[in-house]
């Protein structure tokens, strides 16, 4: 193996080490502030999956029905068929991808605004259907998915076990659209998102990119649905409303747009603080996420990524809406 | 089953009034207005403190409601989305917010529950052999006279006529000097009023809470996606067969109609993407 290669390998290992470090250290900070923890690792994946989707020029209004399915497919297999969880996870990941294929082939081909409301109203629809179903527990959900069997060290009954593999779903899904967004691939996407036709003309099939970034981001949002709902321990359907597909917007774009890592991490952290001191009042948090992100768009449309430039002095970052 | 028809023309009427209202905001704004649903829902509880609390009779709670939320309809479109230059992503965003702070404020204000709305008439009438409730005929005749008056003020004033004019292309129209930016602010209030009269008309035969606003701007989409974005005939007829599906679907169906309106939606789209009556010109429009 070259110099090069192991230098790489040596970065990897102590990156995972670090990272497990830091999260056993969590496991000594009190219960809440864990649970804190968790929300922020699922709401930077989920935020992080909008984000790469509108890279490519997608802007989805329902990332909230991945999270929807993997949930439920988790629910189902772990509680009606027993199944392992573990098996339940990667099963429920790749029924949302091959969802977001089948339905993607599809709907992909609208145009801007047609997609964006088409994907809510799948959103939406999905929703409706799963919460009519008397099988899928209609309006209450399904209850009691076991807690999966602790491996090694790492015991799933402690708050600490499921941050364990939150981490390493954020992890997981940080290094992938780190590593897409550096690539070939990052760059065809900023051409399409810039401009579809004149992607087109220099010889890139757009639609296949475009549904590539949509299965993608379907994957993880699907993991993170199904490792939520082993997680809470319950689905149903008033936890996946248009709120949420909210949220997955709200999440990058506190963040800022201009890093698919660091925006949407840094978006949770604003938003779970919000969340956790709202989450008592009623129709606060809607009013409150509202304003805030009205203040985002006008003021610091570069979000708290764009902050940096105040500091730093760097130049003028991206914002939403500029390609 | 005159009783399902009954209930179809009066559900599809004030469909149609939603997805005008909504088509109206798009072909001029060129975005999608998100918070239309909140609109709607905030409009029948302005109604509701209105008739309720205050004690007006319907007619004037009615006007009242209308001046109300379109006035706040309008203030948005002037003070949020017009300084955003019309770029896209920004102003859906920025409409999500208003969505959100409507839902929020409307939970703060009156709670989560489910209420009902007073109904506009008590009574009931006989068609051919069924009773039908007062009510019913009463909210399609409100209906089909707002579409009506709608349609003639598009079709016919100097006004409306500015409208469409801005809607086909705005940098000529301004050119032949109207004036665009009233002309947004008036269709933005137009749109709202329309869905504050579908809200309290809709919401009196169902239910209102805080969250039924998603729902109809669910409906709303689906309506407006398969007529054809910016088509008002379009709209007119979509509203009939997305109404269809919910009337009849809901009573021989059962719970699973929902299906039924949005596999219709995506087998039209699959044929004709831009819709049953949308043309490719007004399409390419909105892309800018």
């Amino acid at each position: 193996m070259s110099t090069a290669g192991l230098k790489t390998v040596a970065k990897f290992c102590l990156a995972v080490v670090a990272l497990g470090l830091i999260t056993s250290a969590l496991g000594f900070l009190p219960n809440r502030w864990q649970q804190i923890c968790i929300m922020w690792a699922i709401w930077s994946i989920v935020g992080m999956s909008w984000l790469i989707i509108l890279r490519a020029g997608i802007f989805s209004a329902g990332q909230a029905v991945f999270l929807c399915i993997g949930g439920y497919t988790a629910a189902v297999l772990t509680v009606k068929f027993n199944c392992s969880f573990w098996l339940a996870l990667v099963v429920a990941a790749s029924l949302c991808s091959v969802i977001a294929l089948i339905v993607g082939v599809v709907i992909l081909r609208l145009k801007g605004l047609y997609f964006l409301v088409i994907s809510f109203v799948f959103a939406e629809i999905v929703r409706l259907t799963i919460a009519a179903s008397d099988y899928l527990g209609s309006s209450e959900g399904l209850f009691g998915l076991p807690v999966p069997n602790s491996i090694g060290f790492i015991n799933f009954s402690t708050k600490q076990g499921w941050l364990y593999l939150f981490v390493f779903i954020l992890s997981l899904a940080a290094l992938t659209y780190w590593r897409m967004e550096r690539s070939r691939i990052g760059r065809i996407y900023a051409y399409i998102g810039a401009s579809p036709e004149l992607a087109q003309s220099f010889g890139i099939y757009f639609m296949g990119y475009r549904v590539q970034a949509y299965v993608i981001s379907a994957f993880f949002t699907g993991l993170t649905g199904a490792a939520m709902g082993g997680y809470i321990g319950s689905v149903g359907p008033d936890g996946y409303t248009f709120y949420y597909s909210l949220i997955s917007q709200i999440v990058p774009i506190l963040g800022g747009i201009g890093s698919i890592v660091l925006g949407p991490m840094l978006g949770s952290i604003l938003y779970n603080v919000f969340d956790e001191y709202l989450v008592y009042f009623a129709g606060a948090r809607s009013l409150i996420m509202g304003l805030l992100l009205i203040v985002v768009i006008f003021f610091f449309p570069e979000g708290l990524v764009g902050m940096r430039k105040i500091f730093l002095g760097r130049k003028r970052g991206k914002s939403i809406g500029t390609t | 089953m005159a009783d399902t028809i009954i209930f179809w023309i009066t559900l599809s009427l004030n469909y149609v009034l939603l997805a005008t209202g909504l088509t109206l905001t798009i072909s001029v704004m060129r975005v999608v207005n998100m918070a239309h649903g909140n609109f709607y829902m905030a409009g029948a509880y302005v109604f509701l403190v209105f008739s309720e609390k205050i004690g007006l009779p319907y007619g004037i709670a009615l006007l009242l409601s209308i001046l109300v939320v379109g006035g706040i309809g309008m203030l948005v479109e002037a003070k949020l989305y017009r300084r955003l230059g019309g770029r896209i992503e920004p102003s859906i965003i920025c409409m999500c917010g208003v969505l959100l702070m409507l839902e929020g404020l409307a939970t703060i204000i009156f709670g989560p529950d489910i209420r009902g709305l007073p109904p506009m008439l008590a009574g009931t009438v006989t068609i051919g052999r069924s009773v039908v409730s007062m009510e019913r005929v009463a909210v399609a005749a409100t209906a089909l006279v707002v579409i009506t008056c709608l349609f003639c003020f598009l079709k016919y004033s100097r006004l409306g006529k500015s409208v469409r004019a801005t809607v086909q292309d705005r940098e000529a129209a301004s050119l032949m000097g109207i004036n665009v930016k009233v002309i947004s602010s008036l269709s933005m209030g137009i749109g709202t009023a329309m869905a504050v009269i579908a809200g309290i008309q809709i919401t009196a035969v169902y239910s209102l809470s805080p969250f039924v606003g998603t729902s109809a701007l669910c409906t709303g989409i689906l309506i407006i996606t398969l007529g054809g974005m910016g088509s008002i005939v379009g709209a007119f007829v979509a509203a009939f067969i997305i109404g269809f599906s919910d009337s009849f679907g809901a009573s021989f169906i059962g719970r699973y109609h929902h299906l039924l309106s949005f596999g219709t939606v995506m087998l039209i789209l699959v044929f004709r993407p831009l819709g049953l009556m949308g043309t490719p010109v007004e399409a390419e429009g909105k892309e800018k």
